[in-house]
Order: C-alpha cells, then sequence, then structure tokens
C-alpha cells in the first residue's frame, strides 16, 4: 500500500490516534503533539520504523531527492512560519547529508527539528554499515543534540528537542534514534514539547538599565536602529516600527533583518554592509547612538571592527548574553526578548532625541549613494532589471529564496521587501544551492494566497536543482528565476578585484540549458536572452500554476555595487569599479 | 550609470573620528591597543555527569579558539554531577564570552571564575605525578 505524500482528501479523521506502542510511535506522536503538520526527509534503513510510524498519521511527509534540500526546506519552513522546520534522515550518509543544512540553520538561528535514524545500541561505535556518530558530527551545527537509548523517553526527548529550537534564540537540535529503540516497546504518550527543567529564557531586560539606554538615546542626535533577524525571530516587527516612528529614528537592517521593517518607509535605510546601500552604512558609521537589536554583528556587516560606527554608543537588545560585547563592545547590554525590550525602552523614553537634521543628512545620503545601474537595449539583459520587473509583477507579501552569490545581492538590493518573513536566504553560512528547496519548504509555510519567487544563479542553482522532481510530485507553485552569468559571478567578481582578474575555476565555458532541463523534469522551462522577452516571458512563467523555471541569460561583466571589501572601513564603499580603484 | 557618475569617491566622504580597538570598544585614535598575550583565567564548570559533556565543553573551546592549559574533572556528591576545572587563554573578547558560551550549553549548570592563584592549588597535585 502506498502511501501519498500529499494529503489530499480528508484522511483519517474517522479513525482516533493510534496508542503509542515503539519507540517510533513515540518520536511521531511527540512531533504530532507539537503540532507539526509537514517533515521532509527521505528513507533508509535506520530511520524506517519512524517512516512506519508516520504511514498512520496526518502529519504530510514530504519526499525529497537529497537530504541536503530536506534540511534546507525544513530551515525555510521554519523562518516563513516560525515554527520549527522538521526534518528526517536515515543514519551514516543520510545524516552527514544533513550537516549543511544544520549548520546553515545553526547560523541563522533558525529553528528546526532533526530526527535521523541510527544503528541498534548494540552496533554503536562498531563501526556498523550506516553509522557515524551523528551526535559527534553535528555538536557544533546544533543548538543541542541527543541520542535516544530508551524507547520510554524517546517521545520526551523529542519534545524536548522541539521546544529547544524554538525557544529563546531559536536553531536546529537533532535527535539521534537507534533502530532498536525506534522499534523497541513501549506504552508511554509524549505531552507536547517541553522545556528542560531550570532552562531559564530572558523576558525582560533590567531596568535600570533600560532607563539608562533610553536617556542615551534620548539624548542623540544622530540616532540610528540597527534590525536584525532575531526581530522576525521574536515577531518584534510591530513594536520596532511603533518605536522608529514615535521617536523619528532612521532605521537600518541587517540582511537576516530584511522584513523588520518596510523598505519603503521614509525611515528605511535598508540593509548594510558589505553589498549594503551606501545610505544605509553612511547612517550606521555617522550615528552617535546605535539600537542594535537581535544581531550578532557579522563581519559582513561591521567590515573591519576598528573602523565600524566608531563614535557610536551601542545599545545592544539580545535574547542571548553571549552575544553581549561579543564583536562590537555594548555599553548599554539589554539581555531579554526584542519586543518586551523594545517595549520597555519604549516607556522609559523622557523624550524624543532632537534629530530632524540627522534626518535630513540621512535622507540626503539616500539621494547621494543611490542604487544604480545601467540599461542599453543592445547589451544583455542586466540582472538587476529582472529582479526589479518580478517584484513589479508579484503581491507585496510574496515570498522571496535564494542562493548565494551575486543573484542573492542583486535580489537584497532591488527588490523592495515590505513584510517579515518574505525574505528567506542563506546567510551566515552562505549555501550555495540553498534556494530551490528553501523555495519548496516556504511554499508548505507560507499562505496558499502567497507567491512564492526564488532567484539563483547559474552556479548555485546547479547544486541543488534536482529538487525540481519534488516540486513537480507535489504540485508546487513557485518560480524559480535563474540569474544565467555562465560563472560562479561572485568569485569572478572578487577574482576581478582582488586576484588581478585571474579567473581560476569560476567561469563555466558551457551551462546546460535550465529551460530544458525544467522541461525534463516535468515543470514550464522559460528562456530570457533580450529585454523584449523580459516582462511576458516572466509574467508566462510566473502566472504558471506549478514549477516554472526561468533561464535568463544575464550581462556576465556585472558586477555587484556598492561593495566594502573583505573587512574594509564601511564609510569607503566602492559605488562602481572606478571607485573600487581608489581603495 | 556604473562609474560615470558624480557620486562622491570614498575618500571625499566625511568620516567619522574615532576608533575602536580589536575588542570592538569604542578607544582614542591613538591608544596603544591592549596587550592581550599571556592573559589566564581560570573557569570552574558544574555539569551534569553523562557521556559526551567534556567533548562538548572541551569542543566548544577548540572551536572558538581558547587554549586549554590545564584541566582537571571530578564527580560531586552522589555522581549525578560533576566539576571540572580550567585555565585558559582566552583570546579577545575575553573570559567572560567564554563564561556565557559556556552557560549556554545544556549539561552546563554553573560557571564560576576564579583568581590565579586557584591554579596553583588545582594543580598542586598534578605538578608531582610520581607520588
Amino acid at each position: 500500500m502506498s502511501k501519498r505524500t500529499t494529503a489530499t482528501e480528508e484522511t483519517a479523521d474517522e479513525s482516533p490516534r493510534r496508542p503509542v506502542t515503539t519507540g517510533a510511535d513515540a518520536a511521531i506522536a511527540a512531533l504530532e503533539a507539537a503540532g507539526v503538520e509537514h517533515a521532509f526527509g527521505l528513507q533508509g534503513g535506520a530511520i524506517m520504523p519512524v517512516y512506519d510510524s508516520l504511514y498512520h498519521s496526518d502529519i504530510q511527509h514530504v519526499t525529497m531527492c537529497h537530504e541536503q534540500g530536506a534540511a534546507h526546506a525544513a530551515d525555510a519552513y521554519g523562518i516563513v512560519s516560525g515554527e520549527p522546520g522538521v526534518c528526517l534522515a536515515t543514519s551514516g550518509p543520510g545524516a552527514t547529508n544533513l550537516v549543511t543544512g544544520l549548520a546553515d540553520a545553526d547560523m541563522d538561528s533558525d529553528p528546526m527539528v532533526a530526527l535521523t535514524g541510527q544503528v541498534s545500541t548494540d552496533f554503536l561505535g562498531r563501526d556498523a554499515f550506516q553509522e557515524t556518530d551523528t551526535t559527534g558530527v553535528t555538536m557544533p551545527v546544533t543548538k543541542t543534540n541527543y541520542v535516544s537509548t530508551d524507547p520510554d523517553t524517546t517521545g520526551h526527548t523529542v519534545g524536548e528537542a522541539f521546544a529547544l529550537a524554538e525557544e529563546g534564540r531559536p536553531g536546529p537540535t537533532l535527535v539521534d534514534l537507534p533502530k532498536n529503540v525506534t522499534k523497541g516497546e513501549t506504552g508511554e504518550q509524549p505531552v507536547g514539547p517541553e522545556l528542560p527543567e531550570d532552562f531559564d529564557v530572558p523576558n525582560a531586560a533590567d531596568g535600570a538599565a533600560v532607563s539608562e539606554a533610553a536617556e542615551a538615546l534620548a539624548d542623540a542626535e544622530q540616532p540610528a536602529i540597527l534590525s536584525g533577524g532575531g526581530v522576525i525571530k521574536a515577531e518584534a516587527w510591530d513594536e520596532l516600527r511603533r518605536f522608529a516612528t514615535e521617536y523619528g529614528v532612521p532605521v537600518v537592517t541587517t540582511m537576516p533583518g530584511i522584513g523588520s521593517f518596510p523598505e519603503d518607509h521614509d525611515l528605511a535605510m535598508e540593509v548594510a554592509g558589505m553589498h549594503g546601500t551606501g545610505y544605509a552604512n553612511m547612517t550606521l558609521q555617522h550615528c552617535d547612538v546605535m539600537l542594535a537589536v537581535g544581531t550578532r554583528f557579522d563581519d559582513r556587516l561591521t567590515g573591519g571592527v576598528e573602523t565600524f560606527a566608531p563614535d557610536a554608543e551601542i545599545i545592544h537588545i539580545d535574547i542571548d548574553p553571549a552575544e553581549i560585547s561579543k564583536i562590537i563592545h555594548a555599553d548599554y547590554p539589554l539581555v531579554g526578548d526584542a519586543g518586551t525590550v523594545l517595549d520597555q525602552l519604549y516607556d522609559a523614553m523622557t523624550r524624543a532625541p532632537d534629530a530632524g537634521e540627522w534626518r535630513e543628512q540621512c535622507r540626503e545620503w539616500r539621494k547621494e549613494y543611490p542604487l544604480e545601474y545601467s540599461v542599453s537595449e543592445d547589451d544583455p539583459v542586466k540582472p538587476q532589471f529582472l529582479v526589479e520587473a518580478m517584484d513589479e509583477l508579484t503581491p507585496d507579501d510574496t515570498v522571496v529564496t535564494t542562493g548565494v552569490g551575486q543573484h542573492q545581492m542583486w535580489a537584497m538590493q532591488y527588490w523592495t521587501y515590505r513584510h517579515p518573513r518574505t525574505w528567506v536566504s542563506s546567510h551566515g553560512l552562505g549555501t550555495m544551492g540553498y534556494g530551490l528547496p528553501a523555495a519548496i519548504g516556504a511554499r508548505f509555510a507560507a499562505d496558499d494566497d502567497q507567491s512564492v519567487v526564488c532567484f539563483d544563479g547559474d552556479g548555485s542553482f546547479l547544486m541543488t536543482l534536482q529538487e525540481l522532481a519534488v516540486a513537480v510530485r507535489e504540485e508546487l507553485d513557485i518560480t524559480v528565476v535563474v540569474l544565467n552569468n555562465a560563472a560562479v559571478g561572485m568569485v569572478r567578481q572578487w577574482q576581478d578585484a582582488f586576484f588581478d582578474g585571474r579567473r581560476m575555476a569560476s567561469e563555466y565555458p558551457w551551462v546546460p540549458g535550465f529551460d530544458v532541463i525544467a522541461e525534463g523534469f516535468g515543470a514550464r522551462g522559460f528562456r530570457i536572452e533580450t529585454y523584449e522577452e523580459v516582462d511576458e516571458t516572466l509574467r508566462e512563467a510566473y502566472e504558471y500554476d506549478g514549477p516554472s523555471v526561468v533561464d535568463a541569460h544575464v550581462d556576465p561583466e556585472e558586477d555587484v555595487y556598492p561593495i566594502v571589501p573583505s573587512g574594509g572601513d564601511n564609510t569607503k564603499f566602492a559605488m562602481n569599479e572606478a571607485q573600487l580603484e581608489e581603495l | 550609470m556604473n562609474g560615470e557618475t558624480d557620486v562622491p569617491g570614498p575618500h571625499e566622504r566625511a568620516q567619522p573620528n574615532g576608533r575602536r580597538n580589536a575588542d570592538g570598544t569604542r578607544t582614542e585614535p591613538d591608544a596603544p591597543q591592549k596587550d592581550t598575550v599571556g592573559r589566564r583565567a581560570v573557569l570552574s564548570a558544574i555539569v551534569v555527569n553523562e557521556p559526551g559533556v567534556t567533548a562538548k565543553v572541551t569542543g566548544l573551546f577548540a572551536r572558538r579558539q581558547i587554549n586549554i592549559e590545564r584541566i582537571v574533572g571530578e564527580p560531586m556528591g552522589d555522581g549525578e554531577r560533576s566539576r571540572i576545572t580550567f585555565v585558559v587563554e582566552p583570546p579577545h573578547p575575553g573570559v567572560q564570552q567564554v563564561k556565557r558560551q559556556l552557560e549556554k550549553l545544556l549539561p552546563v549548570i554553573s560557571v564560576k571564575e576564579f583568581d590565579l592563584e586557584a591554579a596553583d592549588h588545582l594543580t598542586a597535585a598534578i605538578d608531582e605525578p610520581d607520588k
């Protein structure tokens, strides 16, 4: 009896939930008790008992092509839904294939739970077939991980892993499930996700510290907010917006913070950092008090630490005490939940900072350093043009996923993000190949009337494009736009800028036809080579009710600007090639 | 159009006056960098006594470039908990960061810092291995 992976008609509603009889049942019952509706994964020897329990579950399982795809899909599901995404894999290669996805989720603090099969406990440590020390391998890339050795506690452990994945600073957790444990008998019905005893998550920050920070901010002449991914994780976008608009503070975001503040707002300076806008970088660099919320001051954001916002007193709100003064010294550390602390700070402000001139200056910078590129009808299509055309074509709440590279930067720069959880990307780890599996996960998590668009590069797409099979099989309405420049373009750009143009292993003399490949998979394939084709082709691909791939041949020589060279001074961004040569 | 607008160049823009040191702390532009070589810290962690806990702690140190100079571990009371004491060389941003990272590990119950003299007591027995 094959079970449809896609839930169609009403299924087992008439049959009550089966009682737990095995460790595997307990693991699945724990997921059900946590409200899990979808799981992404692949079968394999050691995980078979868990899949056998899934056979009887209402959880919709999405069979992916590769465990890396399962992990990225679960990660994106977690980003878009705010609930941990779940992935499953077998022991050995199944588990090691998850590692990239776990590391990606760990770097970006995305909530995710991985269940891995394992050889029976009798064989553990004896180099059995498909045995890997999974908890050993994944220790540095998970928030925490477990080996479940007793079927009576398996359900509780899975529930705890789920609770920890979303509590406090989110992250990936993993439970390794030996086969004799999942096959072992138990009657323990899990109750639902429970945090470990004594697990303490800070909520409100110390009142005196909040008052001091509020005073510094009220006294500021050049205040700025730096809004990070933590604002979205904490669902604190309303609190952030209330604070910024009430007190008139310009808002810069990090890349994971995209969507925490609408980019078309008068106070929005958009993304700062290596490829951030000139005006975002000028705003941060020149501010005298920075309210940084839910950010870990990544080096792609700060550039050189010595030159980062060197006149600014830093108020740092973070739920993870270990982020305080890790990279940038916090003059006013406020440990707690972003929304709660922003409200505390809002109430503690005795007046708005006198920053009218400063806001005017920030607006000036926005005029002075606009994002721009050149369009000439005779030249190959500029990738930025495609991003803008797609943005125009799609509703405001469209979810955008990306791979990693130049296309990712253009998707970040030239799309106007107005809502949280509409930007799904690989930031900290920089995982090429993230885009397509992420679009699959995002599709399951997004509302039915929301569109999902994936921007990818040719290099990035080639890493995980087999997941198109899943998109076709599951009849997923997603549009993939490949900004195809026949190169790993970011590497090529760096070679031109920093390696005297020696383009070693970065250009592809031949690239497959992605439109043809898409058709082979059963998706719709399109190709764009000239400007005239852009509008109609994008529209046709977007309106197709199912997975479509647009192979857009773009200018292979186009570079990403602005750029701050690695470790550089964020005031000294280059707006173009000539300016880069001045550095 | 790229390259042809009159956007102020990197060296024509207003520059902030200040500077930070390598720890990300604001500092006077000409202040000498703090000498960070040879710092030591003694940390003692109470942990759940379970397989893998030492690996979790030492793995964290290895990943974050913290050299362990000395380490002593022993079970406490009924054996449900252990105390692991280390002398470490923390790189910047310093011992607070090490403590906070340690405290995030699930089996770590508490972390205390001791003064450097404690290191001598800690390793007094180890210094005379043949006794």
